[in-house]
């Protein structure tokens, strides 16, 4: 793999307040008070079952449920500071699935004592997870070198390939979601929409994701970023800033239906070393599981950064 | 020469006292404080910065050359490691008590054979942005280990629990020697109050002035008052000052 590239009269009380947006969007703290809120929207078609170019085992479908499960996980780490005291609530979270849109339509796809939920808090995915699977992963053994150990991993939802890729009934559905709680949380960082999926969509998604990105808390408007699995041996297309260089239609359609990476998170990105051009938006395009996590890892952890205000190393 | 030491603390707002994960020690008798900041992302950060300042205070580094000072954090992040009640921990506690801790650390020492006179040497060791200023005849002549208020980031280095991350940073550890006079006064402050004591000085401000005028109660509603303006950055804060006095307990007067 390469090392990614990331490129009549208005109320003067709006007009002052749409400036006060402008002026500063993005910046609230999060904090128990006012935490913020991720939704992952997830493709469960049935193409989801098939692999990545290249691969012969995994499915998208797999590695894509192993990815959220390992967010899920890091979430609940993030949160959690102290022996005995529970991981805070900084965060609501949902997950989401469309697939198999004939029979039961685009719904919440945690299992177990969360199954059928919209949002969920933190704490809520610490007490509740479905199981706890043993993995392997290679880890440094302090000398230059790396030895394979055994890691908990906790998991909260398994792989679904369905039929069908109801997308704008699913971003519908997030902005039903998140209506409800942007009236609960007026003040806090904007939530974040992370929309997965691997192929075109049933129906056109365009105006419910505009309807979405519309939303806004005073801190700014509902951050919507789109992923776009690939089953083609092409290099991933990341954060874009021009719609140029998108081969087709359906390209330019996630490309418009994705909000800019805030300035912030911008300057984050440069300073772990990526180039990232001014406007870029929150898209990647013919994603490899690499650039999956990638995404996801990023997506996150650099608007905790900044929206916990805390400080760690890089 | 006599220390006065002085502590005035607050949580970060919307937290409760038991989540203050700034930590200091002193001992005005051997002349030695610290203060540390525990990064909130990481795991037990409250506990590490104590054990920290508690050893740089009663057990300091012999010296502060890197291997020496290196050393020293080993066994002070055994301390943590022993401390931690690993059978009882739940699988996230568990999974992020295996990624560490992380602090800052400021710590003085004034020279031990100076302790008698009315001036003398003394050395600092400092790993992140918790802050020493040295104000002498009412002027800032010393701000370790960063002298602009823009220089502050989200990302400094720390000194962790897992020896091969405080390795990394062995470069950017500050260790620093000085004089001391009678009258002087040394200010250990965490980074949010750092950054607004730099910020006043850099605008024609004398911060130390505002500092020592506050008792614990005023410096609560002046913290409030920097953050509600955003002077502040809303963090945990913490003022340690030493003040260097005659044996008499005055301040020797200034020429």
């Amino acid at each position: 793999m390469q090392p990614l590239t990331w490129r009549g009269r208005v109320p003067t009380l709006w007009v002052v307040a749409r400036m006060g947006n402008m002026m500063a969007s993005y910046v609230a703290e999060i904090s128990r008070d006012r935490p913020g809120c991720i939704l992952f929207l997830l493709d469960q078609s049935l193409s989801m079952g098939e692999p990545f170019a290249g691969e012969t085992k995994t499915s998208k479908a797999v590695t894509l449920a192993d990815a959220i499960n390992k967010l899920l996980m890091s979430l609940v780490l993030r949160c959690t500071q102290n022996v005995n005291e529970g991981p805070r609530n900084y965060f609501d979270i949902g997950v989401m699935g469309y697939g198999d849109s004939w029979e039961r339509g685009p719904g919440p796809c945690l299992g177990g004592a969360l199954g059928g939920r919209d949002l969920v808090s933190v704490k809520d995915l610490a007490d509740n997870y479905v199981r706890v699977e043993e993995r392997t992963r290679m880890v440094s053994d302090g000398a230059g070198g790396l030895v394979e150990t055994k890691v908990k991993f906790p998991v909260w939802f398994d792989p679904v390939a369905e039929d069908g890729t109801p997308m704008r009934e699913a971003i519908q559905l997030a902005r039903d979601i998140l209506r409800l709680w942007i009236v609960e949380h007026r003040r806090s960082y904007p939530p974040i929409v992370i929309n997965i999926t691997d192929g075109e969509p049933n129906d056109d998604p365009t105006e419910a994701a505009r309807k979405l990105m519309d939303l806004e808390t005073e801190d700014g408007s509902v951050l919507l970023y789109n992923l776009h699995l690939s089953g083609l041996a092409a290099s991933p297309l990341l954060f874009p800033a021009t719609s140029s260089g998108l081969p087709d239609e359906f390209a330019r359609m996630l490309f418009q239906m994705s909000s800019p990476v805030p300035s912030q998170i911008q300057k984050e990105l440069r300073l772990e070393g990526y180039s990232i051009e001014s406007g870029a938006k929150g898209f990647v395009f013919n994603s490899d599981a690499v650039a999956l996590i990638q995404f996801l890892d990023i997506g996150t952890r650099l608007v905790l950064d900044s929206g916990l205000g805390e400080r760690g190393p890089r | 020469m006599k220390l006065d030491v002085g502590v005035l603390h607050l949580p970060k707002a919307g937290a409760t006292a038991a989540e203050y994960e700034d930590s200091f020690d002193y001992s005005a008798g051997s002349g030695i404080a610290a203060v540390s900041d525990g990064a909130s992302n990481n795991f037990e950060s409250r506990r590490w910065a104590n054990l920290l300042v508690h050893a740089f205070v009663h057990r300091s580094p012999t010296d502060f050359t890197p291997p020496k000072v290196l050393d020293w954090v080993d066994t002070v992040a055994a301390e943590w490691s022993e401390s931690i009640p690993w059978q009882d921990l739940t699988v996230f506690e568990e999974a992020k008590a295996a990624l560490g801790s992380a602090a800052t650390l400021v710590g003085l020492k004034f020279g031990s054979s100076s302790l008698r006179r009315s001036e003398g040497a003394w050395r600092c060791l400092a790993i992140g942005d918790s802050c020493l200023f040295q104000i002498t005849r009412g002027q800032l002549v010393k701000s370790l280990p960063i002298a602009k208020s823009a220089d502050f980031d989200i990302h400094p280095p720390l000194l962790s629990t897992r020896p091969e991350n405080s390795k990394l940073i062995t470069d950017r550890l500050i260790t620093e020697r000085g004089r001391w006079r009678t009258g002087d006064t040394f200010y250990l402050l965490t980074d949010a109050i750092a950054a607004w004591f730099l910020l006043e000085f850099e605008r024609g401000g004398s911060p130390w002035v505002t500092l020592a005028s506050l008792d614990q109660q005023s410096f609560a509603s002046f913290v409030d008052d920097k953050r509600a303006r955003k002077l502040m950055r809303n963090d945990d804060v913490t003022v340690v000052t030493l003040s260097v006095r005659t044996r008499s307990g005055a301040h020797r007067r200034q020429p």
